[in-house]
């Protein structure tokens, strides 16, 4: 990208909130029925049917009101925001316009390395997913499916605060993980449970204005927000290098080509004619509400990453990655509580035990291993019973089966070569039996240390200790 | 009111009228939007704007969930359906 311009970013993000029924139905909101099985008399907009707004929805969204310090609104009102599209069924969809629920917070985005960046949500509302249109189905018709119709939908939007399409792609992340972790998104991004919208402009570096934007409609995964971004900013610079202007419009990602293209504009689509739903009163939160909601708030992601920093003096970045998923969280305290060191658990989940659930494609949810197992295993890497290779080939062995830690050291033999004399002779043998390596070594490639040590390893048969073997290595040898 | 207006509005409602049935609705329009123009003469500075007409507020129902109607009977009475969708004339994909 040219060092000239400069994108402005801002999101909004459709968060499909958790609830068993729908926002204003009874309706059932399980993922994958047959078509229409999930549309009520309310959700396919039967004359006389009339909405009932769903008390979990506004709950949820007054938790993450309260998540990121938001004003929530003492009364907000429903609106109708009106337009034809057949998986609308009434005509208009119930949302909410010049009075949201949630007001101004502020949202900490985490970056990779650990730094923390604000990011101010300009507002959070409730309204009604719509249902699905079916296109390729039918050769002569348009199939109508609306299950999804009358979901609970939190729409969060953001202020223009990003400078790149990465911090636009960490943001959704944040917001991915806030409500998630808060329990009002089952965060399922392939199902569609979350979906984002991005506006963006580039101006040059210093301008105070923004340039003129478009917006690019439903990007459905974190690494399709970064390549969308991308590919808009670049198209955006170079419209504006070769002297042309850019213009106002929605824009769709094509994931297959790599690149946005425009919708067809429709000149009055933007007409939406708000009005006050005569079908719902204002819904005012009283102050015991709030105070009932703010009770079942869980710790929140960032108070937990500033207690691990303090408490345990875990790296920022190490605490950034732990906090990113409730569970992991969870999994990483109790396995502390099991009397685990707080730096070796923190790296044996970010590490093996990450690296084996991503092999199975499972969260920390359904761990095969008990966080009191690995802190069985971490308090045997503790006093030295078990090499750091030796844990692994046991962490393999417990990821299968129930048996303790100390019955799979006994059984396998696992236990470390603790015997400095056995390690000593192992050593001196290795050398003997090397002659060129120890030469190489001698004559200044040390990188064949590496080697030597793997030898005295695999002698031990993986129950040395790769530091003591080196050290022992390194004083044999002089060097 | 004039034509550009009564044109955008037609597009809105998704309403196509005849010359005669435009002249009517243009009169009736004026019509109502001259006896808006009259309560546009009080002041309201100091008034709350009103959300609904009903002072009360809205009522919160439990998230309970019920599968309690029987598609087929909402289907028997839409103009097409077929494997379990509503059909309806085919709809351009934005995309």
């Amino acid at each position: 990208m040219s060092s000239k311009w400069e994108p402005v970013v801002g999101i909004e993000v459709h968060v499909q909130l958790a609830t068993r029924s729908k926002i204003f139905s009874s309706t059932s909101v399980e993922f994958g029925a047959e078509p229409n099985k999930r549309a009520n008399l309310i959700d396919v907009a039967m004359p006389g049917a009339l909405p009932v707004l769903n008390e979990e929805a506004v709950t949820m969204a007054v938790k993450f009101g309260l998540a990121i310090d938001a004003e929530i609104a003492e009364r907000c009102v429903f609106d109708r925001k009106n337009y034809f599209y057949p998986d609308l069924p009434k005509g208009y969809q119930i949302s909410q316009f010049e009075s949201p629920i949630v007001g101004r917070g502020q949202l900490s985005v985490f970056r990779e390395d650990g730094s923390v960046r604000q990011i101010g949500i300009t507002r959070a509302h409730l309204e009604e997913d719509a249902g699905k249109s079916v296109h390729d189905r039918f050769s002569e018709s348009t199939g109508i499916d609306l299950n999804r119709a009358g979901t609970p939908l939190l729409e969060i939007v953001t202020e223009p605060d990003m400078r790149s399409a990465a911090e636009a792609a960490a943001c959704f992340r944040q917001i991915h993980s806030l409500v998630s972790w808060l329990g009002i998104c089952d965060g399922n991004l392939a199902e569609g449970s979350m979906r984002c919208d991005a506006n963006v402009s580039v101006r040059r570096v210093g301008d105070t204005s923004f340039g003129e934007r478009t917006e690019i409609k439903n990007i459905n995964s974190f690494r399709f927000v970064e390549r969308a971004l991308n590919y808009e900013i670049e198209r955006q610079i170079d419209i504006l290098e070769a002297g042309g202007e850019v213009v106002r419009e929605t824009r769709h990602y094509d994931a297959d080509r790599d690149m946005t293209l425009s919708m067809r504009s429709k000149e009055l689509s933007d007409d939406y004619r708000y009005f006050p739903d005569p079908d719902l009163l204002p819904l005012r939160l009283s102050s015991e509400f709030l105070d009932r909601v703010r009770s079942t708030m869980p710790e929140l992601p960032q108070q937990k990453l500033e207690r691990f920093i303090t408490d345990y003096s875990l790296a920022q970045s190490v605490a950034v990655r732990l906090t990113r998923d409730s569970n992991l969280a969870s999994y990483f305290e109790s396995t502390i509580a099991s009397g685990a060191d707080p730096h070796l658990a923190a790296n044996w989940l970010l590490g093996e035990v990450a690296a084996a659930l991503n092999r199975e494609e499972k969260d920390y949810t359904d761990t095969p291993v008990s966080s009191a197992q690995l802190a069985d295993l971490i308090k045997r890497i503790q006093d030295k019973t078990l090499s750091s290779t030796l844990a692994k080939e046991v962490l393999e062995l417990i990821w299968t089966s129930d048996d303790s830690v100390d019955d799979i050291i006994e059984r396998q033999g696992l236990r470390q070569l603790d015997d400095a004399d056995e390690v000593r002779t192992l050593v001196e043998r290795i050398i003997v039996d090397h002659p060129d390596q120890v030469e190489q070594i001698r004559s200044g490639a040390t990188k064949v240390m590496g080697f030597l040590v793997g030898q005295v390893m695999k002698a031990s048969q993986g129950k040395a200790d790769p530091r003591q073997v080196s050290d022992l290595l390194k004083r044999m040898l002089n060097i | 009111m004039d034509d550009e207006t009564i044109e955008r509005l037609l597009t809105l409602s998704q309403l196509s009228l005849d010359i005669e049935d435009r002249e009517k609705i243009r009169r009736d329009l004026d019509a109502i939007i001259g006896f808006i123009e009259i309560m546009d003469q009080v002041n309201t500075e100091e008034v709350e704007p009103l959300a609904h007409a009903v002072d009360l507020d809205q009522p919160l129902r439990k998230d309970r969930a019920v599968i309690d109607f029987d598609r087929d009977v909402f289907q028997s009475i839409a103009p097409k359906t077929a494997d379990g969708f509503y059909l309806v004339p085919k709809v351009l994909d934005q995309n």
